[in-house]
């Protein structure tokens, strides 16, 4: 009963604060999604015939057909870590913004448990991770249709890094916003910025991005697959462990500290 | 063992209040702790029912016991109980120093969210005691301070509870204002605990004081104990004057007749714990 004003707070709250990071974000995931269906569009075999010249035992057909693959799951990572990033910033931006504002304060001193509120934000969480991963497979799902739709097959394991590369930014600021609120701080030094919040939030699907990338070179679509789908799968369970281990671990004295 | 603590605690009410106290449920505050491992506060206290006053110099623990007794703040020892009944966190109501309202959004809509999360039983009553209809299509963030302290009464007050802890509940608000809130103060619940650094607040609402220095209180008891001394601060133009007197009726008539208004009556013993 308690958390669906927390969810429709989140949402409020992140688009107001946030409304321009948010649409700058998703203008980059929709831009990235045309420019990788544009240059699936265009590449042509002969294009790989180089490529596929140091792998003799790979026809060049099923070369082109493994390069396409591979790109999608590129693509669909790709768009994923944005569509993290902002689901990140709804609930990650509302804990900063609540804690700043002294949201916590007055809840926390009016009787409402931390269980309560780690169980509010964990929906708001997923309200914000689903939201975004139908944004990010949507998008996925377009640039198969536009530029390779004999690729089917691989969008299962696509479907499944996108889950996880949301899931686990969205699951990860909350237990990092819940447990040590103190990283949201922004650290800025000579030319460089830094909030580890966000920075941990998207490491997972950092990773995934950095793992299909050999791939594009081997042409392996099947270990491919295989290592993404098995990668995916351990980011999942490690944020759902994160999710159900954070409230244990609430800040309490940070979440209510009124800082930045 | 309330009278004991009392006692314990340098009580200053003298024997006709601590005999009284027998007929009173009395409300006890004990908490240890602070910031970051660090021990700030380490008091136990107990007050009657009604209208207690925590006061004590700027740093002297008010805001962090009140934080520990309301469960904000994770305590060494926390107990706030009536005659030895624990009071549940949903029975206790707490207001803080300023804070709880995001700028973005519309009074409206923090009302709302705070009273579908944490009830809102007297509602109403609240929003007409704060004069807050005009305000409610307002955006938090183009409020005034005092406009904003009145929301974040309305919170507290909405709420229908036990025990009231309000850190500066006064703090920007008009004279108007001020009284009105001074007055709710004794409808609100069985025990209210306040904080101020004005005196003549103490005197027009407070039944009790609570004097609190280097995180422990100072002085626990009736206001009434506080009164045998007292300070008038009385002007002539421009010419502000402040004396101590034990006859208040003389030394006023006094005064009165060398041309000089009344300002304010204190109490003697007040000031000094309050500064």
């Amino acid at each position: 009963m308690t958390t669906a004003p927390f969810v429709k707070r989140a949402w409020k709250v992140g688009r107001a604060a946030y409304g321009t990071t948010f649409a700058i974000t998703l203008i980059a995931g929709l831009g990235t999604a045309l420019t990788f269906a544009v240059v699936l569009a265009t590449i042509r075999p002969e294009d790989l015939i180089e490529e596929a010249s140091r792998l003799p035992h790979l026809p060049l057909e099923v070369a082109y057909a493994n390069f396409k693959a591979l790109f999608i799951m590129l693509t669909a990572i790709t768009v994923a870590v944005m569509a993290g990033a902002v689901a990140a910033m709804v609930v990650g931006g509302s804990i900063q913004s609540d804690s700043r504002n002294g949201v916590y304060e007055v809840l926390f001193g009016n009787g409402f448990a931390p269980g309560q509120l780690a169980k509010a934000l964990f929906y708001t969480a997923m309200s914000a991770a689903t939201a975004f991963y139908l944004l990010s497979v949507a998008l996925t799902t377009l640039v198969i249709v536009l530029a390779a739709p004999e690729v089917w097959p691989i969008l299962p394991a696509a479907a499944l890094a996108a889950l996880a590369s949301v899931f686990s930014a969205a699951a990860l600021i909350l237990a990092v916003g819940l447990a040590k609120p103190q990283l949201f701080k922004i650290r800025t030094g000579v030319g460089a910025t830094q909030n580890l919040a966000y920075l941990l939030a998207l490491l997972p699907s950092m990773v995934l991005t950095f793992v299909i990338i050999p791939f594009l070179i081997s042409l392996d679509v099947e270990t491919a697959t295989i290592v993404i789908s098995a990668i995916s799968a351990a980011v999942i369970v490690a944020s759902i462990a994160a999710v159900l281990l954070a409230p244990r671990f609430l800040n309490k004295e940070e979440l209510i500290a009124h800082g930045d | 063992m309330a009278i004991r603590r009392l006692l314990q605690q340098g009580w200053g009410g003298g024997a006709k209040l601590i005999s009284t106290a027998f007929f009173f449920t009395m409300l006890l505050v004990d908490v240890a702790g602070g910031y970051k491992g660090r021990l700030v506060v380490d008091a136990a206290f107990e007050v009657g029912p009604r209208v207690t006053a925590l006061v004590g110099p700027n740093g002297s623990g008010k805001t962090t016991l009140l934080r520990l007794a309301a469960g904000v703040l994770p305590a060494a020892r926390r107990r706030v109980a009536v005659e030895g009944a624990e009071v549940r966190p949903g029975d206790l109501a707490y207001l803080p120093t300023s804070g709880g309202l995001d700028p973005h959004m519309l009074v409206r809509d923090e009302l709302e969210f705070y009273w579908q999360v944490l009830g809102g039983e007297r509602r109403d009553w609240a929003v007409e005691l704060l004069g807050l209809k005009e305000l409610m299509g307002e955006k938090v963030g183009r409020l005034s301070h005092g406009q904003r302290r009145r929301v974040e009464l309305a919170i507290v007050f909405s709420l229908k509870r036990r025990v009231y802890l309000l850190d500066e509940p006064l703090k920007g608000l008009d004279v108007q204002l001020k009284d009105a809130v001074l007055s709710a103060l004794r409808e609100l619940g069985p025990y209210v605990v306040f904080t101020t650094h004005e005196p003549e607040v103490v005197e027009k609402a407070a039944q009790w004081v609570v004097a609190v220095r280097g995180g422990r209180p100072s002085y626990v008891g009736a206001l009434a104990g506080l009164r045998k001394r007292a300070v008038i601060r009385a002007r002539r133009g421009g010419e502000v004057v402040t004396v101590e007197t034990d006859d208040v009726e003389a030394k006023a008539a006094e005064l009165a007749a060398a041309g000089y208004t009344v300002e304010e009556v204190s109490s003697a013993e007040l000031r000094r714990l309050m500064t």
